[in-house]
């Protein structure tokens, strides 16, 4: 399982939560199944429009199975759901390493269809 | 001829040089037509108030699907706006985020991809005297302002054809000047007044329009004609604060019908646009 984080800085995984999904600078993709952990940069997060869909393709291309943010837009909702991408929040504002364990614990919040 | 009547700032008086600039052409005799561009805040009815005699809703081309679709994803790649998706074998169309360009239709390679009208505002016709009266308003909601603002501003008219721009110099603003013979920038003399009618010069200049100034409320403020002098464009008219002037446009009327001296401002003005505007042509 892929689980993507939105962070601030594409440092390590000490870098805040990024609080928004589609502008957010950064993700880190950590991979469950091998332990592999990939830094990908935002490139939708400075456009005028579509920052929303724009992450969410690009986590799609990642082959991410769920994303950890703080708030998701409409447009990366509905474009997070096509592709059967698991939301969770964290309103928090922890380091991506805590978010994680906080996920793997069960202790977020899934977003899901009304 | 075409003039735009725009500002960089907002709140400059646009509407108050446009409204007047056209009714005094119309009565003139010339053939004349007033074009309120400024979709997402039309407020030049509120003073011309005009029998409108057309109301149409304006649609802009958005991507449709009608057929099955095999997910290659080259609409996706191609698309600037990120406005449609085709992820896992499902094709989503975000209709608000999309400009039209078309190159989804274009790229589509089992052609199920169709170009459909999409409804984002209204565009009204109508007359205030011998002045033609044209207008568009933006649905709420709807974030494609300049595509509306296009069609406002391209309707066919004749003769004199004065545009009252939305602010700023974003792509609505832009749109408007295409075209246009000459383009009257109304400011104030305040610091953002002249730090945004320097940006709507260079707008002006970089599409080739050429720019001339109006100074509203030119006795206010301090002193700018080292400023002015600086951005090389001429100053066709200034605008002394008069109260009645405030109080006419407050409630509603035309400043020029009551208040003299500015119906004199306002004629002098004309004349230096026209002016301007014939020896840019030549």
């Amino acid at each position: 399982m892929k689980v993507a984080v939105s962070i601030e800085e594409g440092k390590g995984m000490t870098a805040p939560v990024c609080q928004t999904f589609g502008r957010a600078p950064w993700f880190v993709v950590v991979d469950d199944t091998t332990g592999g952990m990939t830094f990908v940069a935002n490139t939708a997060a400075s456009g005028a429009h579509g920052a929303g869909t724009g992450a969410a393709s690009l986590m799609a291309r990642h082959g991410v199975d769920a994303v950890i943010s703080g708030r998701f837009g409409p447009n990366a909702f509905e474009a997070l759901h096509l592709a059967q991408i698991r939301m969770f929040v964290c309103l928090t504002d922890p380091t991506a390493q805590e978010a994680l364990e906080q996920f793997r614990a069960g202790a977020l919040q899934e977003v899901a269809a009304t | 001829m075409r003039i735009v009547v725009a500002s960089g700032k907002g709140g400059t008086g646009k509407t108050l040089v446009s409204t007047s600039l056209a009714l005094h052409w119309a009565r003139q005799g010339q053939e004349s037509c007033y074009i309120d561009a400024d979709v997402e805040e039309p407020n030049g009815h509120l003073f011309l108030q005009p029998a409108i005699d057309a109301t149409r809703r304006f649609t802009m081309p958005v991507p449709r699907l009608e057929g099955t679709c095999e997910a290659c994803g080259r609409c996706q790649e191609l698309c600037a706006f990120h406005a449609i998706l085709a992820i896992k074998g499902r094709v989503l169309v975000f209709p608000e985020l999309c400009h039209s360009c078309g190159a989804c239709v274009l790229a589509c390679l089992p052609g199920v991809l169709h170009l459909a009208p999409r409804e984002i505002g209204t565009i009204r016709e109508g007359r205030v005297g011998s002045l033609r009266f044209i207008d568009g308003t933006l649905d709420v909601g709807e974030a494609r302002a300049a595509r509306l603002t296009e069609g406002v501003a391209s309707t066919p008219c004749g003769g004199r054809v004065i545009v009252d721009a939305p602010p700023g110099t974003s792509c609505p603003a832009v749109a408007t000047l295409r075209g246009a013979d000459i383009a009257v920038l109304v400011t104030e003399p305040t610091p953002f007044g002249l730090h945004d009618l320097g940006l709507a010069i260079r707008m002006c200049r970089s599409l080739g329009v050429p720019p001339v100034v109006v100074v509203n409320r030119s006795d206010l403020g301090g002193d700018v004609e080292a400023a002015l002098a600086e951005f090389g464009a001429p100053v066709v008219g200034r605008i002394p604060f008069d109260p009645r002037i405030a109080v006419a446009t407050a409630k509603g009327e035309i400043a020029i019908d009551v208040v003299p001296r500015f119906a004199e401002t306002v004629a002098g003005i004309a004349l230096a646009v026209e002016r301007a505007a014939l020896e840019a042509r030549s």
